[in-house]
């Protein structure tokens, strides 16, 4: 995000007392079958889930809970049910050939999410060991971990960031987070004073956690109870009547997280915006993904690395960096909106072409070929004040992308804004370069989504026979051989001063 | 008259990576440098002596494009006897006009077109990283600790040896991505190939550079321990050897800060203290006078080989952000444009006569990580010959004091570059505040 047009967006949405809508497109598609979904975990235990509530877009939320997930038994059972749970909703995104779309309220969700398959995804061995529905609920999770840290997915999702896709408020980035605040920006509730609104809507928690207030006052006190009677009483009969308040509580908890992410995907829905034109092929790239994860998954060797090895490592690396620059370019090429922002970065720059000169120069090809080479110069001009600019940065045209030019020089006419020299590096045959008087909508980049792909087969196939010695600390290096020269330096004298050889 | 003392010792250095490389054969070696130690010298020197003496196939791995083009001219002149072969991208228009004209230079974008004996053969890592069919004696990483792992493993395989060679004091891999999953991994895959390959295999034959040809002693005494606390290194420079003179006299305070340099390499210029974002117009104001002040007063260079003219392309600003780089280079006048304005990740490698500086905490009501970077300020700080001169506002202690790191460690790393950053900013503070601060008011 541009921190000036940001700003922009924000302080008018302060000066109007309501969240501005930032884009022109809808940046990510609401799947009918969405599955919201709201896990709290325990304050204290950092990878577990205490309770959690889950559900369509329609229908009722279902619940499910643990009186104490530090009871190991307890808590694996609700994993249990819960993987029961996402294990069929991906049994029916697979048979309908559709990628599952979980939707959370926050990034702390996801983090938590991301966490729980790393805990249990191990089936481990002895007395650790793990029940099967555990470790295939962590295996799930897993696809869901693996998503998130690519930019532009479409599962997870976190309300709070496709919210800040959409629209800005006229609060501080980080205070976004909140859920419920940020749906107070978007429908400020009539007559109440917006900053009333949001701090009430704050003292709901919307995170993975309950109130401290909660914790101490309330759920301390049951839960230990229930743990007083489970130790006390070999009855089954009597835990299960001291949990039900416990789920109480938590009911209340969990029960605004969850209608909160349904009243953000209505917030977004709402909008009435065209779909994105790129949104179709993420749409497509993300059941792709899914799909052969399912079937990895299905295979009886299948695991997953505790530590990626070097090369998965750089090509999850790479991957993700490919999926960022696609994305910004796709929303630069795409969203007028989105370009104003690009603008601001120096990713995008509309201005008028105000003179053109084409010159005869003298070239040497890398062949060696002499020859003459037509150059075209152009003028730009752009009232765009606030622009970075650098030379030496190139640009395409959103009318005709084989259209490149890169910047020379630039200087500030008072009167006229900025004038832009540059040459036109490509596409100055065909389209050719467009008459003066013309303007150009430029964008720094075009989406290339087919390079990773390719770039990933290539690299697979190269290193197919295994690891350069470098990265793999199982084989020998080259053993050193030879001994050293008496006068190295005298070498390189002799050398620098011998004439040329034939190449 | 050089420091001979600190030459001889850099001339042993290149002496035992010579060895170490080509007779020896290690099959790893790692050359570590202060800023302007000589790495494109030993670079040219290896590959040279590599094909001509001991009939290697050679490969050097660059970073950039500029450097490729660089190093392929520094190669073909000073060793006329190697043909050198410039591996560049798909569809270039033209040879680079650095390079035409020379006569040993062969420029080729296929694979086939490589020789299959002996040869050397210079690329950028991404070019490398799409090449297959070929294979090679040694491999030179040049700015190794600028190649990222997850670039290197694509095109390892390419060479049975390498030489890594670089500058461990200047900015890191950097990525936007998420990498919270290889955070503790001392080998993941956005750490240095450096990193990486000492992770995984120890540490190999290394070898370090004790002298700066770049830096003078004036210079090298705040450099060196601030950002190189383990790297022990003298200037090849003797004090006084190189100064800037100011035959025409200057009023006004930018004019006193630009007098400075005429003292001693280092002069900063603190404006009042003020909260002004990212681009703030009176540094760039400032910034902008001072570059204009060298080029009006006909600032002199006097160094080893002679006096000259201080010449606009001889003249860098560094600035964090390109937006401010945009910011100043719209306040030069067009005499002045030739003078270098790029941020410091794009002023990596290059030198200088004098540096203009926009200190990356200016203004700023925060320090994050970013600001606080110790690569980052070491760039900015280490690209100068003659004189640096920085320009920053008052309270830039007390923003520190107030942003102390925030000490999240990652189990398994022992480095913590937004601390060796912070440490680093109040070292150079110290060096330049205060006393010899010139302080002004407002324009």
């Amino acid at each position: 995000m541009t921190a000036s047009y940001d700003t922009l967006l924000r302080l008018r949405a302060w000066q109007q007392g309501r969240a501005q809508v930032r884009v022109s497109y809808q940046q990510v598609r609401v799947q009918p079958h969405a599955m919201l979904l709201a896990p709290v975990k325990m304050a204290g235990e950092d990878v577990t889930i205490f309770a959690c509530g889950w559900g369509g877009r329609s229908g009722p939320m279902r619940f499910d809970f643990v009186a104490d997930p530090r009871n190991r038994d307890a808590e694996y059972a609700l994993f249990g049910r819960l993987g029961a749970v996402l294990a069929r909703y991906f049994a029916w995104c697979q048979a309908h050939g559709l990628h599952p779309q979980v939707w959370v309220a926050s990034p702390a969700a996801v983090r938590l999410l991301d966490l729980l398959a790393d805990r249990l995804r191990y089936a481990g061995s002895g007395p650790a060991a793990k029940p099967a529905e555990v470790v295939r609920f962590g295996e799930h999770l897993t696809l869901l971990a693996q998503r998130a840290a690519v930019p532009g997915n479409q599962t997870p999702l976190a309300a709070t960031e496709v919210l800040g896709l959409h629209y800005a408020t006229g609060q501080q980035p980080a205070e976004d987070a909140h859920l419920g605040a940020f749906l107070a920006w978007i429908d400020p509730p009539p007559g109440q004073p917006l900053e009333e609104a949001v701090a009430a809507a704050e003292a709901t928690p919307m995170g993975v956690l309950a109130q401290p207030d909660t914790d101490n006052d309330e759920l301390a006190g049951l839960v230990a109870a229930w743990n007083a009677a489970r130790r006390r009483d070999a009855s089954p009969a009597a835990p299960d009547a001291l949990a039900r308040p416990v789920a109480a509580v938590l009911r209340t908890v969990v029960t605004p997280i969850f209608d909160a992410i349904g009243a953000a995907i209505d917030a977004i829905e709402r909008l009435g915006l065209p779909e994105l034109a790129s949104l179709a092929g993420r749409v497509a790239g993300e059941e792709r993904t899914f799909a052969a994860f399912m079937a990895y998954l299905d295979r009886p060797d299948h695991r997953f690395a505790l530590r990626d090895q070097p090369l998965p490592a750089a090509l999850g690396l790479l991957e993700r960096e490919a999926a960022a620059a696609d994305l910004a370019a796709e929303l630069a090429l795409e969203d007028p909106l989105c370009r104003a922002q690009a603008a601001s970065a120096g990713a995008a720059l509309t201005a008028t072409l105000v003179a053109h000169q084409q010159t005869s120069e003298p070239s040497v090809g890398p062949t060696g070929r002499r020859s003459r080479r037509q150059v075209h110069t152009i003028t730009l001009a752009t009232a765009e004040a606030d622009g970075r600019l650098r030379p030496g940065d190139t640009f395409r045209s959103i009318a005709n992308p084989g259209l490149v030019v890169e910047v020379r020089d630039f200087t500030t006419d008072p009167s006229e804004g900025l004038r832009i020299a540059a040459r036109v590096t490509g596409g100055f045959s065909r389209p050719g370069v467009p008459a003066v008087g013309t303007v150009l909508e430029l964008v720094a980049a075009v989406p290339e989504r087919w390079r990773f792909p390719q770039k990933r087969t290539k690299v697979r196939t190269r290193l197919a026979g295994g690891l350069p010695w470098p990265h793999d600390p199982t084989q020998p290096p080259p053993a050193a051989s030879g001994r050293p020269h008496p006068d190295p330096l005298a070498v390189v004298e002799r050398l620098r001063a011998a004439g040329g050889r034939p190449g | 008259m050089p420091n001979r003392a600190a030459l001889a010792a850099a001339d042993a250095t290149v002496a035992e990576v010579l060895n170490a490389t080509l007779w020896c054969q290690e099959p790893a070696v790692l050359v570590t440098s202060p800023p302007g130690a000589g790495k494109t010298g030993t670079v040219e020197r290896v590959a040279a002596v590599g094909l001509l003496e001991l009939d290697l196939r050679v490969m050097v791995a660059v970073q950039t494009n500029a450097q490729v083009v660089d190093l392929v001219a520094r190669l073909a002149r000073n060793f006329p006897a190697v043909p050198v072969w410039h591996f560049h991208r798909w569809n270039l228009p033209e040879v680079p006009a650095p390079l035409r004209g020379l006569p040993n230079v062969r420029s080729t974008e296929r694979t086939r077109d490589l020789p299959a004996g002996p040869c050397v053969v210079v690329a950028t890592s991404s070019k490398w990283a799409e090449t297959d069919g070929v294979h090679f004696d040694l491999m030179v990483v040049d700015e190794a600790y600028q190649l990222r792992e997850a670039l290197y493993i694509q095109f390892s395989g390419l060479a049975d040896r390498v030489l890594f060679i670089g500058d461990p004091g200047q900015l890191d891999p950097f990525t936007q991505a998420a990498i919270e999953r290889w955070r503790a991994d001392p080998a993941g895959p956005h750490r240095s190939c450096v990193a990486a390959f000492i992770a995984r295999r120890g540490r190999p034959r290394s070898f370090s550079f004790p002298v700066s040809r770049r830096l003078d002693q004036g210079s090298v005494a705040l450099v060196q321990p601030a950002f190189y606390p383990a790297l022990p290194f003298e200037a090849a420079a003797l004090p006084g050897e190189r100064q800037l003179r100011l035959p025409v006299a200057g009023i006004g305070p930018v004019d006193r800060a630009v007098t400075a340099l005429g003292a001693g390499p280092w002069s900063y210029l603190e404006l009042p203290e003020a909260h002004a974002g990212m681009v703030d117009d009176d540094v760039v104001a400032a910034i902008a006078g001072c570059v204009h002040a060298l080029l009006d007063r006909g600032a002199e260079v006097r160094d080893e080989y002679g006096t000259r003219r201080l010449a606009p392309d001889r003249i860098a600003v560094g600035c964090a952000h390109t937006a401010q780089t945009t910011a100043v280079r719209r306040r030069l006048r067009r005499a002045a444009s030739q003078v270098t304005v790029e941020t410091a990740n794009r002023l990596q490698g290059q030198e200088f006569d004098v540096t203009i500086v926009y200190h990356p905490l200016a203004g700023r009501t925060d320090a994050t990580a970013f600001h606080l970077d110790a690569g980052r300020l070491c760039v900015l700080l280490s690209r100068h010959r003659i004189g640096c001169l920085i320009v920053g506002r008052a309270g830039v202690a007390d923003l520190l004091a107030v942003h102390a790191p925030a000490a999240e460690r990652t189990l398994g790393l022992d480095d913590d570059p937004e601390y060796d950053g912070w440490q680093a900013h109040l070292a150079v503070l110290d060096r330049l505040g205060g006393a010899a601060a010139i302080r002004t008011v407002r324009r």
